[in-house]
């Protein structure tokens, strides 16, 4: 019997053992070897990507790429790229996909998963240095309640057992391996593009809290990346007001605090300030002058007079599409729809915006926010804050592995309940608005649950000090 | 009997030659059909030539015309067009975004050689249209037998959007000492020049038109000799398509469920989780004031 039950725990279970082996090896591997992976995959989707459409009537390729190839096109003919239809982006994704007229159609699909790649380069540095910088931060804090403030130079601030590399890693690879953003990337989409600014606007800010000496220069460098990812797109600008606050000496409790803020800043905030403003106008005026009043109105002011009727996941898509071309709202009842997503907005600079240790959790909030109250929403907008959770992991660990499923398949379910209605009207004609709007509500409702339970669980510490080492 | 047998051979001999049962003209078919459901269907085009065109060199174009219910996507037109799937004549630009409403018909041409049958696929989309005050129901005798059913009639409104039958226009390069009316029965006596730039045929009447330029005259008479063709069409389906509509009336409701919606959950989010962060600010204050002595 027990020869027997030794045999058995003998036998290798081939399964299990491929598993645990294959699951140990990726764990093991360097980032230099993730990053590898994951351009050889992106390499293969656009080879593919480019295979499918020579092939099939259904295109791998997004149409927001052809439309920005034909804006490369008419700016290769001396032209305005916002000659072609339903080009409404900055110019400068135009000129990006030069190449593409020039060499090779897929070579912009290359230059936006690039961007994939920097992206993951970002998130990479940026939670190591996070984690350092609150590891210092906790230890500088906890020797000064003892007094011995000395100790705190000899402490090795990237202990071992905080784990900054693995967490790092771990937080990059979420991005790098999330089908979602490669597909899209390598579908030609830009929105890692305009990402990357985002959280290298972030890295900034955060890095010149771990350095004094060209803190300065960072926090303008900081404005300089944030004033072109407005210009890229309209969101960032959003951001705008946690940054701010984030530079603030101390702490805001009141309107009458934040008044004082604004009426006078200090000098690292008149610095974002300058920053931000000479990189929106200094590139938005050059390219006012070649394009003129078409690029303000396509690019920008478009995306506020928008109504996009057709269906979408947005709270407002019956509203929208009920409203039609002859009912107006009141400008009363449009504050009543606009005011609880500004209000949200305020709340969470105001929560998370305030100290750079959980900036980059604001900013995953806000656009988590303004996706979810945005009037029209799709897949493509969901990058905006998928980019950014990746920041928060190791804030979030307090989320066991089984509720972080629970979670997600909630995310998902709340698509695919969205997608019977709308698939029955697009594919069948069937009558199905009101419920198409009842699962908007739905999915809404998911998206705030996730909100709220998200913040209930994040926590901006969990460091574990040597105190042999310390004292 | 032989009074009547010499009557009718006497006859035949008497009748035209294009007249002739042997080459009477015959009417090409045109078959008709909208494929499957929903917003996004397929025109289905099946062209058949009595076998006398094959020979000589012949083009045909179905002239199309599209309601404002309905778009073609340009960009995908383009690629079945590289992909050797379709050939014609498109407008430059359709937009894709704008409701019925706000939308005109415009006008395709389908380009294609006579053949015994051929098969022309052209995607065709519907475009949304806005709600209505009009009480306008599907299978409405039906429905009204049914009490319950009187709330889904509420939401159940379609606006039928019908695609009208296409005009055939055919051009021979060899046709000898023949005229297309000995092998095809044409429906005008005039010939027809092709305005690609219009997308439209005109007849040679318009050369004095004070309107268009010389310039534009030579282009469109540079490809003339199109016939207009009678063509027996067969209606495999309904050209017809029931396109859902929205209720005006449901407006306010949905507006003010909508507010109250989102103001509670705003609400809600801010009530529930504001300790939170109060929390956290609070010890990173004190870390701050901390650090501040310590310099």
């Amino acid at each position: 019997m027990s020869m027997s039950n030794t045999a058995a725990k003998n036998t290798p279970q081939p399964t299990k053992t491929l598993l645990s082996r294959c699951g140990t090896l990726l764990l093991e591997l360097s980032f230099r070897t993730h990053l590898l992976i994951s351009i050889a995959l992106r390499l293969l989707l656009i080879t593919y990507g480019h295979w499918h459409d020579a092939h099939s009537e259904v295109p791998y390729t997004d149409i927001d790429y052809k439309v920005v190839t034909d804006g490369a096109r008419h700016v290769l003919q001396n032209g305005s790229p916002f000659n072609r239809h339903t080009y409404r982006y900055s110019p400068i994704l135009a000129y990006m996909q030069l190449p593409n007229v020039l060499l090779h159609p897929a070579l912009g699909k290359v230059i936006f998963a690039a961007f994939d790649i920097f992206v993951a380069i970002l998130i990479y540095l940026l939670v190591r240095l996070q984690l350092q910088v609150q590891c210092r931060k906790a230890v500088h804090a906890l020797l000064s309640k003892f007094g011995k403030i000395r100790s705190a130079q000899q402490y090795n601030e990237t202990d071992a057992r905080n784990r900054p590399e693995n967490i790092a890693r771990a937080s990059a690879c979420f991005w790098l391996y999330n089908p979602l953003t490669a597909i899209i990337s390598t579908r030609g989409n830009g929105d890692s593009f305009s990402s990357f600014f985002v959280i290298l606007t972030v890295y900034l800010l955060v890095k010149s809290e771990d350095t004094e000496r060209s803190a300065n220069w960072l926090i303008f460098a900081a404005g300089l990346t944030h004033g072109f990812a407005i210009h890229l797109r309209l969101y960032p600008l959003l951001f705008s007001l946690a940054y701010y606050l984030c530079l603030s000496t101390s702490l805001t409790r009141s309107a009458r605090d934040l008044l004082r803020q604004l009426l006078f800043p200090s000098c690292r905030q008149m610095l974002l300030v300058v920053g931000t403003c000479i990189a929106l106008f200094t590139v938005t005026g050059f390219f006012y002058t070649l394009y003129g009043w078409q690029y303000i109105h396509e690019a920008y002011l478009y995306h506020f007079v928008r109504r996009d009727v057709r269906h979408n996941f947005s709270l407002y898509f019956l509203l929208q599409y009920l409203s039609g071309n002859a009912t107006e709202t009141s400008l009363l009842e449009k504050l009543l729809i606009l005011a609880p997503q500004l209000g949200l907005l305020l709340y969470l600079s105001f929560s998370f915006g305030q100290f750079r240790q959980t900036l980059t959790f604001c900013v995953f909030a806000l656009a988590f926010v303004m996706v979810t109250f945005n009037s029209v929403v799709t897949s493509q907008y969901f990058v905006w804050y998928l980019a950014l959770l990746p920041l928060c992991l190791n804030n979030l660990q307090a989320i066991s592995l089984a509720r972080a499923f629970i979670y997600f398949g909630t995310w998902l379910l709340g698509q695919a309940l969205w997608l019977l209605p709308a698939y029955l009207l697009e594919f069948k004609t069937w009558n199905t608005f009101y419920w198409i709007g009842a699962q908007g509500v739905l999915f809404f409702l998911i998206n705030s649950y996730l909100l709220m339970r998200l913040i209930e669980h994040y926590s901006f510490t969990s460091f574990k000090v040597n105190f042999k080492k310390l004292f | 009997m032989i009074p009547a047998a010499i009557y009718t051979f006497s006859l035949l001999l008497l009748l035209p030659k294009g007249l002739r049962c042997s080459q009477s003209p015959t009417k090409p078919i045109v078959g008709l059909q909208l494929s499957d459901t929903g917003m996004h269907r397929d025109l289905i085009y099946t062209v058949q030539f009595t076998n006398a065109l094959y020979d000589k060199s012949c083009n045909y174009v179905l002239e199309q015309l599209l309601p404002a219910g309905v778009y073609i996507s340009v960009d995908q037109i383009g690629d079945l067009k590289r992909l050797k799937k379709l050939n014609g004549i498109f407008p430059e630009f359709v937009d894709i975004e704008a409701p019925t409403e706000k939308s005109k018909s415009f006008t395709i041409m389908l380009n294609g050689v006579p053949q015994s049958t051929d098969a022309i696929k052209l995607p065709i989309h519907y475009r949304y249209h806005a709600p209505s005050k009009k009480q306008k129901y599907e299978n409405a005798s039906i429905y009204f037998l049914f009490l319950i059913l009187k709330v889904v009639l509420f939401f159940s409104k379609f606006a039928t959007v019908e695609i009208p039958i296409p005009k055939l226009y055919i051009k021979c390069k060899t046709l000898e000492d023949n005229s297309i009316e000995e092998f095809l029965e044409t429906a005008s006596k005039y010939n027809y020049c092709l305005n690609e730039r219009s997308i439209s045929f005109e007849t040679k009447i318009n050369e004095n038109n004070s309107n268009s330029s010389p310039k534009s005259n030579l282009a469109v008479y540079d490809n003339c000799d199109w016939y207009l063709v009678d063509v027996h069409f067969q209606l495999k389906t309904d050209l017809r398509a029931d396109i859902p509509i929205g209720n005006e009336k449901a407006f306010p409701p949905i507006l003010y469920a909508t507010i109250i919606i989102s103001w509670i959950i705003s609400l809600y989010t801010v009530f529930r989780t504001h300790a939170i962060p109060r929390r956290i600010n609070y010890k990173l204050e004190e870390q701050r004031v901390l650090q501040n002595k310590m310099k």
